[in-house]
């Protein structure tokens, strides 16, 4: 979001003169230092203190952050966690005090000294580093640290958490800023309120106190910062000129449409129309044709980098050196897609692993990643990012809701105006990974012959589908070879071969690999009988233990199913003694929906063994109480793997 | 008119200069089309690759100026993964120079463009906390397919302690390359030959009237490759180092570094410093941890032990702090050190009660080096303690944790140690390889089954790395990876071994035990009035079988030992109808034992394994195989019974 807070020019007079200090400037730790004792927790945070401080000061508009956090330390692992500290910065802040202090159990206390501040800096990201160790750290040691920074101000939507694996006895969280500036403010999971103290006269003053806040453990694939204590903040109002509403997503839909949407240099229209001749396009295209050779087009003639500066979205500078900015090719794509009379929406949204899209208090931090949507055909490509290719798009974005800007016409006068909508994830049949296997046991009963088809695509194919295309034989040889060795550890191919292996496949053909090899180790022997571990043909399969109680719901990465198809020769004279084991269905059905499935059949038809299995997963977010259905299902995928057929002489 | 003349040498002389810096053929579309056809496989190729090394005495003092040029072309959508690449320096070997250019290919015709971007960054170091490197990142613009880039580096090294080796095959297929060592005639250089090929061997030696050189010309050199569980790069790819052994200087000879000798001298000025004024709290210690104790050896066990767990591992290394160690009353108040600080608090706190001890220098395994073959400060980088006591060596690693006297850090398993003994005298002796019974498992469980259900008892002991390894791991891990920790320690079967209750004991003692309890489904096969058991429930080595095509040596960490004991009660009311045969072999790599025996109505199944080697060459790798291919063959052995 580092984009939308440059092009948001801060219109305030400054009008106000400080009469009492700033926060900071006067803030300190106690003389007198913290006696706690605690043998339970691992780690406790006895104290957090955070102060965000909006202020003028010489005409400038500026943001001090003063952040104080007091903390017991247990452990040995502790202890190597917390001797070292972090205080990263970008090169448009200054760090302008860091001290910290260790209180030992005896009492003693030693304070670090401030020349053992070390930092380093990086240019690309501007990201400046100080960093220090502790000294004299020992168990039960309290560290007591404390930092100021003086930062370009940044107001418009910021989260901060005040809950995670480790109990808080009290939390602070101050902001202070000058009376014609009022703030927003929204606490979640907590039922502690942002105040108004009204203490101080010459400035806005809202605090919030916590006390006693429990740990909360991570769990897996929960969106564990959803259910954090956390409270966000954003400016609203500038009494000062009367605005409103000052951080909202129609705001940032205006802006962003000016800078993506609107070609000003005539310049910049003959590059991109120069630009758009060397595409491929056939002249009866149809749009999702257009769509595709666009984007083929661009991800393999514009490399996208990083961290770039801001040149890089300049689309001169793009076409001319071949390199773009996430923002920076978003805009091309734009352009190009517009020229060419495709409807197109920029959509804004983020990863919903970090935290989901705030649809109740419009927050900037929420508007970070890139996709382009395409109304018409209501489909959408990631811009920035050089594997994923129409329709698909990461995950993280899917299952959320995005900022979708479009244009529109005021009479004569075009603008873009916003609206928040989900972005739906993909359907569990495009992301898939299926299988086709044929086997035949040798003569001697030692192994078998396998004939195998791997069919993918969506998220399972994306990756190997990508890289295959611009990788060295060697490369190619190892992925085929890796991506065998997973699903049967002890499978020897004799030969194999890709289908469709090109990044420009990917989300438009599945990613095929058929082989013919041979396992050994899939039979076992007792005297004169044969133990064939038939589950093992499906690969190893997650189990997820139930012993301790669930407490956090499960977000899933995405909708997926396997359809696998076996066929088995039963060799001449040997018959299949518990065929009915292969028999296996488990089921979700909500709201008289099935929405998890893993379903097997078989069906012997001479010395043909054919099993069938469909097994899908069509919901992504799971309530505690449903843990177990879905627990359930994924176990029985475990389960057929486990699953091992007993062959006799007849 | 002289004026004039000099001009025009300067501008014939930056020609040549010109020339033989990029004398490599022209980037045009006819080089492209060659170099595809050359390389059909390869994605990227790097077209040219030199080194030139000028090592020159001015005033009495070495100069060293290391340029390196390289030049790379993509053959396919690569440039997506390539195109930015970092630059390291640091205070020793310092950046004077640094040019880059893409080249950008448009399917006919190239455009030469300058590269500006050259940005300092941060780059994550999980080993040292601070230290003076400085990382540049070169972000090369418009590459593609065809494309072209070009860096150019020049470093300035004052000391020829900190030359960098010349390596003689790359990660990326080398079509040109050259490489050019020249030194004044004042000063002697030996080139040293590390893992020689027939490419070592090519090195001309020549002299004109100013310079000496080695010179090497090659082309088409095919890239090293990268296998997993393979000895570190060093072990394998040729390269040379040159080795400054003195020069004459106003006629007097000055010797640089010839031997090892030369190299303790050195060595033995960073460490001459140490200090021996103790501080209060740091005598207090030494004298309050051993008072009580009689044997000099327990006196050493506790205070190793004390300063391994109670001062952490944080390296901060600007400039000699690399060499020189910190001052050991400080390290102790700080409680952190880097391996130095921690070796010489170890070393002062034995001074005190009057134990000696000697500062050792040594090279992880991944550095080849022995001291005689390279005496240098390239040849090793870490420092122990090394502890003398009734003839033995006592190699402390005060780094490690949770590890005993009688270890020395896996690490440095059969390395050379520099044992400093006093400012002149000092020791070589390798650090022995630990047997494979000193780092042993052992795990025995009593189970039962019933409908199709194992359920059971065990009790798991662990001595050695394997022990320090299962403890760190402990440590490291949060609390709800602890569990999945112990239970993927102690699995039978498969993953639905479900580890009940648990207790780990002695854990600070050597060998560590675990006593458990667990349930495992779906793993026998009933089927009427037959059961089907394979005793063989752990079988994790069989994933070190090596393939025929694999290049490089297999390396392991330790040598080990495992035992297994499995009991199994018998159901009411089955009898045995099949038990698989005993099974021994045995090759100087490794060992199974496996066994099978009826007791009192319990199949009693014994496995022992030994792994004897920490290197399978390739050579070898037949017979290791070997090894691999019996654990399959009898891991197939399923025990039947059936109801009577």
């Amino acid at each position: 979001m580092k984009a939308l807070s440059l092009i948001l020019v801060f219109t305030m007079f400054c009008t106000y003169i400080m009469s009492q200090g700033l926060y900071h400037e006067t803030y300190t730790w106690n003389k007198e230092v913290h006696n706690f004792t605690d043998t339970t927790s691992e780690k406790v945070i006895l104290f957090e203190k955070v102060v965000v401080e909006y202020a003028f000061v010489e005409n400038n508009f500026i943001e001090y952050r003063t952040y104080h956090k007091v903390e017991l330390i247990n452990t040995e692992e502790q202890i190597e966690y917390n001797n070292r500290k972090y205080i990263n910065i970008y090169n448009t802040s200054d760090l302008l005090l860091a001290k910290a202090r260790v209180v030992k159990p005896n009492g003693d206390v030693i304070e670090i000294e401030k020349e053992s501040i070390k930092s380093s800096k990086d240019e690309v990201t501007g990201e400046v580093s100080h960093y220090f160790a502790i000294d004299g750290l020992e168990k039960g040691c309290i560290i007591d640290y404390m930092y100021v920074v003086q930062k370009l101000p940044h107001y418009s939507g910021i989260t901060r958490f005040f809950q995670d694996a480790y109990p808080r006895k009290k939390y602070e969280f101050h902001l202070l800023a000058p009376n014609h500036l009022i703030f927003d403010f929204a606490v979640y999971n907590d039922t502690n309120h942002v105040l108004s103290d009204t203490a101080i006269h010459d400035k806005k003053h809202w605090k919030l106190m916590a006390y006693d806040i429990p740990e909360l453990i991570n769990e897996d694939q929960s969106p564990y910062n959803k259910f954090r204590k956390q409270v966000w903040y954003k400016i609203d109002q500038n009494l000062a000129n009367g605005s409103k509403d000052m951080t909202s997503y129609g705001q940032a839909s205006q802006n962003l449409y000016n800078r993506m949407f609107k070609v000003e240099d005539k310049k910049d229209l003959k590059k991109i129309e120069k630009f758009i001749s060397a595409i491929d396009i056939k002249k009866d295209a149809n749009e999702i044709e257009t769509i595709t050779a666009v984007e083929n087009y661009i991800k393999t003639n514009i490399n996208i980098i990083e961290a770039v500066g801001v040149a890089y979205e300049n689309i001169q500078t793009i076409i001319e050196n071949g390199t773009a900015s996430p923002l920076g090719i978003t805009k091309l794509f734009i352009q190009v897609y517009r020229n060419l009379g495709i409807d197109v929406q920029m959509v804004v949204t983020n990863d919903r692993m970090e935290y989901e899209f705030n649809t109740n208090f419009e927050s900037y931090n929420c508007l970070v990643d890139y996709l382009i949507y395409f109304p018409k055909t209501k489909s959408f490509i990631a811009s920035a990012n050089f594997l994923f290719r129409y329709p698909l798009i990461p995950f993280e974005y899917t299952d959320n809701n995005g900022l979708f800007i479009k244009e529109t016409n005021l009479g004569d006068f075009k603008t873009g105006i916003g609206k928040v909508k989900k972005i739906p994830a993909l359907g569990y049949d495009k992301s898939y990974n299926n299988l086709n296997i044929k086997v035949a046991f040798n003569n001697d009963l030692t192994g078998v012959d396998l004939d195998i088809e791997r069919l993918s695509e969506g998220y399972y194919a994306v990756y190997e589908q990508g890289y295959y295309s611009i990788i060295n034989e060697e490369n190619k040889n190892e992925l085929v070879e890796e991506s065998l060795s997973l699903l049967m550890k002890n499978y020897k191919h004799s030969s194999y071969e890709v289908i469709n292996g090109n990044v420009n496949e990917v989300g438009k053909k599945p990613f095929i690999i058929s082989s013919k090899g041979t396992n050994t180790e899939l039979i076992e022997k007792a005297s004169n009988k044969y133990l064939f571990k038939v589950g093992e043909l499906i690969g190893p399969q997650v189990e997820m233990y139930s012993e301790k109680e669930r407490t956090l719901p499960v977000w899933d990465t995405y909708k997926r199913s396997f359809v696998r198809n076996i066929e088995i020769e039963i060799p001449e004279g040997y018959a299949v003694k518990n065929a009915e084991d292969l028999n296996l269905v488990v089921e979700y059905v909500n709201d008289d929906k099935q929405v998890l499935l893993f379903d097997s059949k078989y069906v012997l038809n001479g010395n043909l063994l054919t099993i069938d299995i469909n097994e899908f997963y069509d919901q992504l977010y799971f309530e505690v109480d449903e843990y177990k259905f879905y627990r359930d299902v994924v176990n029985s995928a475990a389960d057929f793997n486990k699953i091992v057929l007993l062959i006799e002489k007849m | 008119m002289l004026l004039r003349l000099l001009l025009y040498k300067k501008l014939i002389l930056f020609f040549l200069i010109i020339k033989s810096t990029w004398g490599v053929a022209n980037v045009d579309i006819s080089l492209y089309n060659k170099v595809k056809q050359a390389y059909p496989n390869e994605c990227v190729v790097q077209l040219f690759y030199a080194v030139d090394y000028d090592i020159s005495e001015n005033n009495g003092a070495i100069e060293i100026s290391f340029t390196r040029r390289e030049r790379i072309i993509f053959l396919k959508d690569a440039q997506h993964y390539y195109s930015d690449k970092k630059v390291y320096s640091n205070s020793f070997v310092e950046l004077s120079e640094i040019e880059a250019y893409s080249y950008i290919f448009n399917g006919s015709k190239y455009k030469k463009v300058k590269v500006e971007d050259f940005k300092e960054v941060i780059e994550d170091n999980d080993i040292v906390f601070h230290d003076d490197s400085k990382t540049l990142n070169v972000v090369y613009p418009g590459i593609k397919e065809g494309s072209v880039i070009e860096l150019k580096t020049v470093y300035s090294i004052t000391d020829p302690q900190f030359i960098r080796s010349v390596f003689l095959q790359h990660y990326l297929p080398t079509h040109e390359m050259e490489i050019n060592i020249a030194f004044d005639k004042n000063i002697e250089v030996e080139l040293l030959k590390f893992n020689e090929n027939s490419l070592s061997n090519k090195f001309i030696f020549n002299e004109n009237k100013k310079k000496k050189n080695y010179v090497l010309k090659s082309n088409k050199i095919e890239k090293w490759k990268y296998e997993q569980n393979a000895p570190d790069f060093l072990n394998f790819v040729p390269h040379v180092f040159p080795l400054v052994k003195n020069y004459s200087s106003n006629g007097e000879k000055v010797r640089v570094i010839e031997n090892a000798a030369d190299l303790y001298k050195r060595y033995h000025g960073f460490i001459k410093n140490v200090t021996n004024e103790h501080s209060e709290v740091l005598v207090n210690l030494a004298d309050s941890l051993t008072q009580g104790l009689n044997s000099e050896l327990s006196k050493v066990k506790v205070l190793y032990k004390w300063v391994q767990s109670n001062v952490k591992y944080i390296a901060i290394e600007e400039g000699l702090g690399g060499f020189v160690p910190a001052n050991p009353n400080k390290v102790l108040s700080a409680r952190y050190g880097d391996c130095k600080g921690k070796s010489t608090l170890l070393y002062s706190l034995l001074k005190h009660i009057g134990i000696k001890s000697h500062l050792t220098w040594i090279g992880t395994r991944d550095l080849p080096y022995t001291y005689s073959e390279l005496p240098t400060l390239a040849a090793d980088n870490h420092m122990i303690l090394t502890y003398k006591h009734n003839n033995k060596c006592y190699f402390l690693d005060p780094t490690s944790n949770y590890l005993s006297i009688d270890y020395p850090t896996s690490f440095i398993q059969g390395k050379e140690a520099m044992i400093s003994i006093d400012s002149v005298n000092y020791e070589i002796r390798t650090v022995p390889v630990t047997e494979p019974e000193c780092n042993f498992i052992y795990d025995s469980i009593l189970f039962e089954s019933k409908e199709g259900l194992l359920t059971g008892t065990g009790t798991y002991n662990s001595t050695g790395y394997t022990r320090m390894r299962l403890i760190d791991r402990r440590n490291i891990q949060d609390e709800k990876y602890r569990h999945e920790l112990y239970e993927g320690t102690c699995r039978k079967g498969s993953n639905k071994f479900v580890l009940g209750k648990m207790n780990m004991t002695n854990e600070n003692i050597d060998t560590l035990i675990i006593s458990y309890d667990f349930t495992l489904d779906n793993y026998i096969t009933v089927y009427n009035d037959e059961l089907f058991i394979n005793m063989n429930f752990s079988r994790g080595w069989t994933d070190r079988k090596i393939k025929e095509d694999r290049v490089h040596a297999v390396e392991f960490d330790y040598n080990a030992s495992l035992n297994q004991v499995f009991v199994y009660n018998i159901p009411h009311g089955y009898e045995i109808t099949y038990m698989p045969a005993n099974y021994l072999f045995e090759n100087e790599f490794a060992k199974v034992e496996i066994t099978y025996d009826e007791k009192n109505n319990h199949i009693i199944y014994k496995q022992k394994l030994v792994r004897k080697k920490l290197l399978v060459d390739k050579p070898n790798f037949g017979e290791w195989n070997k090894f691999i291919v019996a654990l399959e063959m009898n891991y197939k052995e399923t025990v039947s019974l059936k109801k009577k």
